[in-house]
């Protein structure tokens, strides 16, 4: 079954997105990178010093898997620092995707909806494809659409809490409101179960890294979100059953063994 | 003249951030700069001059989530 999708000018068949930090080392990395068969990566950007070699040996490492990078602007507290940040990963990564991401409290690390709407409206001016992270701040996010945004990233939980959705009634308003813009969760999720469950409601992908990179077996656990995001994708596609209150019986009655009608 | 790297005071001999970033030891490929919170191009380097207590950051690729 073909299940590809849009995203700005980049057709994608798989519906994780995968952070790049936190793991124990770059060769675990690029196995979980592997095993979670995720086409898009998550990089940052971050002060360098002349002698410390730039790291480079894992980005040409990752460079070499041939996947999609999407640079963030982690660490910006306005606007103007986020603009200008994904000016300096444009050029370093050679790509006008960017994730938005900008703090506005440092003790949940919630987005600044208000910085992120300016930002989102300078960059989509210069030509860059928005990836904006934010909460699930419906009237925000129709305000990103406006924009021109078509990537809208609302979190699930706060980063790296591993807490899964905390506002299902808001992420299932999100896409009831949003029907036409593809919506990545971004943050917050912590297990597989997590996972499947935002395909179930129909987002078009999920992003995470921490659960992935600090389990005890990354690799692993990046197999098994892969295939929680393709069950709950699968599900989404299948159309699941309304919940009721009382039972239904699914195994015919008709034919039941040993009933008997009353007598006399 | 002193200016401001990365946060930290650094002493440098000449005034074009080309050249300030050779007698730094950084690697151009490696790198993108803002000079005073603005972006500067790599091909704009050699015509961007830096005055006395301005500030650079000097970027790098980095893991990320």
């Amino acid at each position: 079954m073909d299940d590809s999708w849009q995203v700005y000018d980049v057709t994608l068949q798989r519906r994780l997105f995968l952070g790049t930090a936190q793991y124990p080392s770059p060769a675990i990395m690029i196995a979980a990178v592997e095993a979670s068969g995720a086409q898009v990566l998550t990089t940052s950007l971050r002060r360098q010093a002349p002698t410390s070699g730039g790291g480079e040996t894992w980005w040409k490492q990752l460079q070499a898997l041939g996947r999609q990078i999407l640079p963030n602007t982690a660490g910006c507290r306005n606007a103007k620092e986020a603009v200008t940040l994904a000016q300096m990963a444009r050029e370093l990564f050679q790509t006008n995707w960017i994730k938005l991401e900008i703090t506005g409290d440092e003790y949940n690390l919630q987005p600044n909806t208000l910085e992120l709407l300016v930002a989102t409206e300078e960059l989509q001016n210069q030509g860059f494809n928005v990836f904006a992270y934010t909460t699930e701040d419906l009237v925000v996010c129709k305000r990103l659409q406006d924009l021109g945004c078509q990537v809208i990233m609302p979190w699930g939980a706060p980063i790296g809490s591993g807490k899964g959705l905390l506002n299902p009634y808001a992420l299932k308003t999100l896409r009831a409101r949003l029907p036409d813009i593809s919506l990545v969760v971004d943050a917050g999720i912590g297990l597989p179960s997590h996972v499947a469950q935002v395909m179930e409601l129909g987002f078009d992908g999920v992003l995470l890294n921490t659960s992935i990179a600090r389990s005890d077996d990354p690799e692993q656990m990046a197999r098994a979100m892969h295939h929680a995001s393709v069950a709950g994708r699968l599900a989404y596609l299948s159309g699941s059953i309304s919940e009721r209150e009382t039972a239904l019986a699914s195994t015919p009655i008709i034919g039941t063994p040993f009933w008997q009608s009353k007598k006399n | 003249m002193r200016i401001v790297v990365n946060g930290d005071c650094v002493d440098v001999e000449t005034s074009n951030l080309l050249d300030i970033l050779d007698q730094l030891g950084y690697r151009p490929d490696d790198i993108v700069v803002a000079h005073n919170l603005q972006f500067i191009p790599r091909a704009q380097w050699g015509d961007c001059m830096i005055q006395e207590n301005d500030t650079l950051d000097v970027l790098a690729a980095m893991f990320g989530g």
